[in-house]
């Protein structure tokens, strides 16, 4: 008998598309809409989707099943090894396009690494990594862009202490420091580039499967940047990067723009609140931050706890619930089941990222996993996606993210406004509404910053 | 007389009557002697807010001596009834008693549990006491019959000697002994009672304690200990207290591993502090909800002794909820405000005795491999124990052992059947010590009143006949001969091992009632099972790690190869399935175990 892997009823496809298919899509595959996400955060869309997916895992585990999505049938992913299987082989068999993903990214980034393929993906990858200083302990600019986040932390504190930092003032200093760490100086101010981008990432949400209206405006805007390079920004490295005309390299920052701008802001917000309601760990990013020169950048990147802590709020309200691959030809899995070319393979983030039978600090903020327990070798956490295809701007998004909480959280101390559901004691919510979050921040005392 | 808990005909009644009991003793059955501790005043020393002391000392912040090392014993009966009868010291001879009442003739299975959890109580009581060594010149002696072959005559047991500072001999009551060990259940067997030995055990790196890089213990360094393990304590050493000191030495340190992953700040004194914490209150659930409840299957039991730890609302409830009164009855003890009742806390004299349970082990033992689960060999009590421990565990995987003590039934506590090689035991520095004997003895040099006045002490019926004393007409019969028909003279030991316990107990209502009162005041007067049970001292990793850990969790994290045998096992210290066997089916727990004891009970 061939082996096949498990096949979930018609009704769990149902269910499956209804929770988590479309909430995803409703919520906004690319730019969160406030009003349906909060509805949703209220629907507890999450933690439903966990729990179908805790059982579909229990009644068709231990290896991958397929679940009907819509009129398709997708494989769902839950193992550790089978993720690996898949993300260790992208994009070729598995290719990170597809087809929803594709079409809605072609509104504002047609020639994104994530969906090219064959050479041309090692192409815009090698170009990639070079101007992220991927895999590299410490971005070349680091040094610059601490004193970018350093700044922005300082206004943001001085804000914060007389209104409380929502989720929007944060999201607005992530996206001039995004302008900033890509662009330099000149770009500081220009917020209309931030808006431009909100605009077509709204459009790909309708998965059009063209560039959305205003994309070629946008790109020569962008384009300014880039022919007059600051060289201590990302687009000063261009030159030195490996890169033809194919690699398009300017079309290559807009993925980087949101990344920085909307999710790791996204990632920050509910990190701040993770501290605000966690005194132990505050405590140890204190002691951290203590014995740390906060003006040096290597300093600042050997945080590892601190940088546990932005984990740990990737980790728990992943900001890509939902990720896919395609496959490109059918392919043998390692126990025998061949899976057909074109099957959509997906990784559903919000339960494996909480798993409690593979994850024994599921529903806790445990930042020491990830600063000394082995964590960060998990394929079962794929916030930033694994193998071949990682981000390759990971490294670089932690720093970014260390350096502004350290230079937050080293002057102010941060306060959560109302009840979140977030405590020490208790396993923390699936949904964590960014829209309901206000941190308020009150200044230490001085000799506490010592 | 009015009906004893158990014959009340509801489980509320029951549970109901038990709760009154032990408000009565609580208010009735403490007491303790002048000078049972040294004063100490002054402020306690900033770590002792939020750590136990190596001796003991500041657990109460107000009274820093309570429960500390060497503070003497406290009394479950008024003093005026402890002054030991010298006439009677030996009268009727505890050797005589050994040989026709206690010595066991053949094994009686316990039935109910296993042998893990006879070792798991004798792990406990060096937890708790100790009365130390004696001294070599001041013995009691013990005369023996010509028949006897006993090698020396005559038998010499040493004498206990008083607490230091208090009188040999008082006219009114009995000496005060001391405890060797912290009165504390706060895990000394494993961390030692007092510096020197904990100072012992200790790496000081990253608040572990001293393992070998294959998962054992290392030897004792000492060469008066051959045989026995390097741990908290050193005396009664054998292959169940290597298994589980073993076991809660990994635990501490892969409680120090999660702490320092958790709290990078911590340094090695804190992760001590807080492993030590955390595994002193996991013990004290284990034996809480686990052992007590497998050790007595009644369901009023199953309820009460859940209630202590977690309170009438189960533990759902206080997992979900947590603490929502400051009532003991409600939110159970552990994390309820601290009361020592009527006297200061300390452990007693009578605890002591009633904890007396050597019938629990065989003599036996059969050894088997976990993989095929094929007997390798069968070994007396002997050979298992003493200098012998190591030798032994080297020959064995640590899951055979373990697969082994689990398969294997505890003795029943009962007349005829206490071990033959306790009853002649040979100690580390060449002692030989009949235990049963020495138990009998002990009870009467100490003052342990017998067991009808043991009884009405603590308001239970005085026995009127032998034949009211225990249903079984032979062992009456005996009982009558050797106490040469005086009822009042039976000691406290005979009269607890004869008597018939309620239903799916494994030891006597006698007993029971030292334990319902004790069991739930080691709990009460401590301040870290109490006011400091709590995440600001225990850490939220610590506090959650005694929430959230059972036997069975710490067994398969250190023995992951168990998870065949007991992976679908629900209580531990019950007889393990045979390798590859199906459990037992069954409803409603509760009601299941608690109808279906199979203990053996030869009545």
């Amino acid at each position: 008998m061939v082996a096949d892997f498990a096949h979930a009823s018609i009704v769990e496809g149902v269910r499956f598309t209804a929770q988590i298919g479309v909430p995803n899509v409703i919520q906004g595959l690319f730019k969160k809409r406030e009003l349906p996400t909060r509805v949703a955060s209220l629907a507890r869309a999450e933690a439903q989707g966990f729990a179908l997916v805790h059982g579909l895992v229990k009644r068709h585990g231990p290896g991958p099943f397929y679940v009907r999505v819509a009129t398709d049938e997708a494989l769902l992913l839950h193992a550790p090894a089978d993720i690996e299987f898949v993300l260790g082989g992208s994009p070729d068999p598995f290719a990170s396009d597809p087809e929803a993903k594709k079409k809605g990214m072609t509104a504002f980034q047609p020639h994104a690494l994530t969906i090219s393929r064959g050479n041309l993906w090692q192409n815009r990858r090698a170009f990639a990594e070079s101007v992220l200083a991927t895999g590299q302990p410490l971005h070349p600019l680091a040094g610059t862009f601490l004193q970018v986040c350093a700044e922005a932390a300082d206004e943001l504190g001085e804000h914060g202490q007389h209104e409380g930092i929502t989720w929007g003032d944060l999201n607005d200093a992530f996206q001039r420091i995004t302008r900033r760490v890509v662009f330099g100086e000149a770009a500081a101010a220009d917020t209309e580039l931030t808006r431009q981008l909100g605009e077509l990432m709204a459009a790909g949400n309708s998965t059009p499967g063209k560039p959305a209206e205003g994309y070629d405006a946008f790109v020569a805007h962008l384009q300014r940047y880039v022919d007059d390079p600051d060289v201590d920004s990302l687009v000063g490295l261009f030159a030195k990067a490996p890169h033809d005309p194919s690699t398009r390299t300017t079309e290559q920052v807009i993925h980087w723009l949101f990344a920085m701008g909307d999710t790791l802001a996204a990632n920050l917000m509910r990190c701040l609140a993770l501290l605000s309601t966690h005194p132990e760990q505050l405590h140890e990013v204190r002691t951290e931050i203590a014995g740390a020169d906060l003006a040096d950048a290597q300093q600042i990147a050997a945080m590892d706890y601190l940088g546990g802590c932005l984990l740990e709020a990737m980790r728990l309200w992943p900001t890509t619930p939902l990720f896919g691959r395609v496959t490109t030809r059918d392919v043998t899995f390692p126990g025998g089941q061949v899976v057909k070319e074109g099957t959509q393979v997906l990784i559903y983030n919000v339960f494996n990222h909480r798993n409690r039978d593979r994850v024994p600090f599921a529903d806790r903020f445990a930042p020491g996993e990830w600063a000394s327990g082995d964590a960060g070798e998990s394929w079962q956490f794929n916030f930033f996606s694994h193998g071949p295809q990682g981000c390759p701007g990971a490294g670089l998004s932690i720093f970014l993210g260390q350096a502004f909480l350290a230079h937050t959280l080293a002057y102010w101390t941060p306060t959560l406004r109302g009840g979140s559901g977030l405590a020490p004691g208790s396993a923390l919510p699936h949904g964590l509404d960014l829209y309901g979050l206000t941190v308020d921040l009150e200044r230490r005392g001085w000799a506490a910053q010592e | 007389m009015s009906p004893q808990w158990y014959e009340f005909p509801s489980l509320i009644l029951q549970t109901a009557s038990l709760a009154k009991l032990r408000g009565d003793l609580r208010e009735n059955n403490l007491f303790e002697a002048p000078k049972t501790r040294p004063k100490l005043s002054g402020k306690p020393p900033e770590s002792a807010l939020t750590a136990r002391t190596a001796d003991g000392t500041w657990n109460d912040l107000s009274q820093p001596m309570m429960g500390a090392k060497g503070t003497g014993f406290g009394r479950n009966v008024p003093l005026s009834m402890t002054r030991p009868d010298r006439k009677r010291l030996l009268d009727p001879n505890p050797r005589d008693i050994s040989e026709k009442l206690m010595a066991r003739d053949t094994f009686k299975p316990a039935g109910i549990i296993n042998a893990l959890a006879a070792a798991w109580l004798q792990f406990e009581n060096h937890n708790w006491f100790f009365h130390g060594n004696g001294l070599p010149d001041d013995v009691i002696e013990v005369p023996l019959r010509d028949s006897d072959d006993w090698p020396d005559r005559p038998m010499r047991i040493r004498a206990t000697q008083p607490m230091p500072g208090t009188p040999r001999n008082p006219r009114d009551r009995a000496p005060v002994y001391a405890n060797v060990e912290t009165h504390w259940w706060d895990a000394s067997q494993i961390y030692g009672s007092g510096p020197d030995r904990q100072d012992e055990i200790r790496t000081f790196v990253d608040g572990k304690i001293k393992v070998q890089d294959d998962g054992r213990l290392p030897p004792s360094p000492h060469a008066a200990e051959p045989g026995i393990d390097l741990t908290g304590m050193r005396e009664n050493w054998w292959v169940g207290m290597g298994l589980l000191h073993t076991l809660f030495a990994r635990e501490h340190n892969a409680v120090c591993d999660a702490l320092k992953k958790a709290y990078p700040s911590f340094d090695d004194q804190r992760l001590f502090e807080v492993a030590w914490l955390v595994i002193a209150a996991l013990i004290a659930k284990i034996h809480t909800v686990e052992w007590t409840t497998c050790v007595l299957r009644h369901p009023a039991l199953q309820i009460g002794m859940n209630a202590n730890w977690y309170g009438a609302l189960g533990e759902q409830f206080k997992d979900r909820i947590g603490r929502v009164s400051d009532s003991e009855a409600i939110s159970g003890i552990v994390g309820s405000p601290v009361d020592h009742h009527s006297a200061p806390f300390s452990l007693t004299e009578e605890f002591v005795s009633v904890y007396r349970m050597h019938p629990l082990i065989p003599d036996d033992w059969a050894f088997h491999r976990l993989e095929t689960g094929a007997l390798v060999e069968t070994i007396d009590f002997t050979d298992i124990q003493g200098r012998y421990t190591r030798d032994f565990m080297d020959r064995y995987e640590m899951g055979d052992l373990w697969y082994s003590f689990g398969l294997a039934s505890a003795g029943a506590v009962c007349l005829h059947n206490y071990p033959n090689a306790l009853r002649k035991l040979v100690r580390l520095d060449g002692q030989v010590t009949d235990l049963a004997t020495l138990d009998i003895l002990r009870d009467r040099e100490r003052g342990v009143p017998r067991y009808n006045d043991f009884r009405e002490a603590l308001r239970m019926p005085r026995r009127k006949s032998f034949d009211q004393l225990t249903p079984n007409k032979v062992w009456a019969k005996e009982i009558a001969e050797i106490y040469k028909g005086d009822i009042d003279s039976v000691d406290l030991q005979v009269g607890m091992y004869a008597e018939k316990p309620p239903k799916g107990f494994g030891f006597s209502d006698t007993a029971f009632r030292i334990f319902i009162l004790m069991a739930s005041r080691r709990l009460k007067s401590d301040r870290f099972f109490t006011t400091d049970f709590r995440p600001e001292v225990y850490t939220q990793v610590g506090f959650d790690w005694v929430n959230e850990t059972s036997m069975k969790d710490v067994l398969l994290r250190h023995y992951p190869e168990l998870e065949p045998v007991i992976g679908d096992v629900d209580r531990v210290f019950a007889p393990w399935p045979e390798l590859g066997s199906p459990l037992p089916d069954g409803k409603n727990p509760i009601s299941r175990l608690a109808d279906t004891v199979k203990a053996y009970m030869p009545w």
